[in-house]
């Protein structure tokens, strides 16, 4: 692949997919900073890789399996958290100019849902951020390693723990 | 109470248009990716022909000495070995680039990232000393051969050198690595198991449901 072809690829990856990619980061590490620099290192590994496809899989799923690896392996400055907030508790109301945007009802309810989805186990976190983005079960299961059948329960499991912590707030 | 509509609806209102990512700082990034691995190129190309006449001059000396010891022959072999060595695992370093493990599921990703921590973790705590000292002994059976015309000042000062030098030299880098270890990929492999687990365990329970469903037939 020419260098120009990997320019042409790339761009029409991102500019298709670019929100749902950092949605994920978002969705695991739910401060817009952390979510920013993995958002960076998917972008990366993404360039990085573009050689090694093969067209087995969609590209799609190709680039959400990039993204959900690079955030698994992100989790090692999860302690950064400390470092930028000063406290273990991350301002689910830190990104800018929401308020504005949305109105503050929906800001505030985005807030609640951050947060609900921040208390939500690792790999819980990064499978409701893929259906929150109505990602198949059956490409979550392949960008996962796990079979469709398990998947689908386990999301059931996971909508209903999220509807619980937003209900309890 | 929100409906799972609404609730991604919301969602999807955060977009990385909200971030401060413009196509400028992306073509930045790619070009500076590309000028590093240019640049990986060149240093492992110099590295190459700088290390490929020492060897040669190595293996010529055996040659054009044909009356020296076996410690001389032997040295001179265990060092053009370990700098072919290093040689071909810095190639293999380079042509990994791009060949990552990132494109596989994550329960391949996960499997694969931590045989790579752990085998990079075991090279840095276990072969590096036992490489380090094989090195201390080739160049001590060398200078035995080279030096033994020498007086035994020059002996003593070349073979303390060498013992001495090398060992410190060792210590600091091996200080900075276990650092880095500590700081980056110990959390990260203990992350990694955790993730495994998890994942290992639901396959677990799926093997087990599936046996119960044979066990019912």
């Amino acid at each position: 692949m020419t260098n120009q072809e990997k320019h042409k690829i790339f761009g029409q990856l991102l500019e298709s997919n670019k929100d749902k990619l950092y949605r994920i980061c978002l969705g695991y590490l739910y401060e817009k900073n952390l979510a920013e620099d993995c958002f960076q290192e998917v972008l990366i590994n993404i360039w990085k890789s573009l050689d090694n496809f093969k067209n087995k899989s969609q590209i799609s799923t190709y680039v959400y399996r990039i993204t959900v690896n690079t955030t698994i392996s992100f989790n090692k400055k999860e302690k950064r958290h400390k470092q930028i907030t000063g406290s273990n508790e991350p301002d689910f109301n830190r990104i800018s100019n929401e308020t504005t945007e949305l109105g503050e009802e929906k800001s505030e309810k985005l807030a609640m849902l951050r947060k609900a989805i921040s208390e939500l186990a690792d790999q819980e976190r990064l499978i409701i951020s893929m259906v929150l983005d109505e990602i198949s079960n059956k490409e979550i299961g392949e960008i996962m390693g796990i079979s469709q059948n398990h998947i689908g329960v386990k999301i059931h499991r996971i909508k209903n723990s999220l509807s619980q912590k937003l209900n309890a707030t | 109470m929100m409906e799972f509509n609404e609730i991604q609806n919301l969602w999807k209102k955060q977009g990385a248009d909200k971030i401060k990512f413009s196509q400028q700082k992306i073509d930045d990034m790619i070009n500076q990716i590309e000028k590093q691995r240019k640049t990986n190129l060149i240093s492992i190309i110099s590295a190459t022909i700088g290390c490929i006449p020492a060897m040669i001059g190595m293996i010529a000396l055996m040659f054009l000495l044909p009356d020296r010891s076996f410690l001389f022959y032997g040295s001179l072999i265990f060092m053009t070995l370990v700098v072919a060595g290093t040689l071909a695992f810095t190639w293999h370093k380079y042509f990994q680039w791009g060949n990552q493990s990132h494109i596989e599921s994550s329960q391949s990703y996960i499997d694969q990232t931590l045989k790579k921590l752990e085998t990079q973790k075991m090279m840095s705590n276990k072969v590096m000393p036992i490489y380090m000292v094989l090195l201390i002994i080739g160049f001590n059976v060398y200078f035995l051969d080279v030096l033994s015309d020498e007086s035994q000042f020059r002996r003593i000062l070349s073979h303390g050198l060498i013992t001495i030098g090398m060992p410190i030299f060792y210590y600091f880098i091996s200080f900075i690595e276990k650092k880095r270890q500590k700081k980056e990929v110990d959390p990260l492999i203990k992350s990694l198991k955790e993730w495994k687990s998890e994942l290992d365990s639901e396959l677990d329970s799926e093997l087990d449901k599936d046996s119960s469903t044979i066990n019912k037939y």
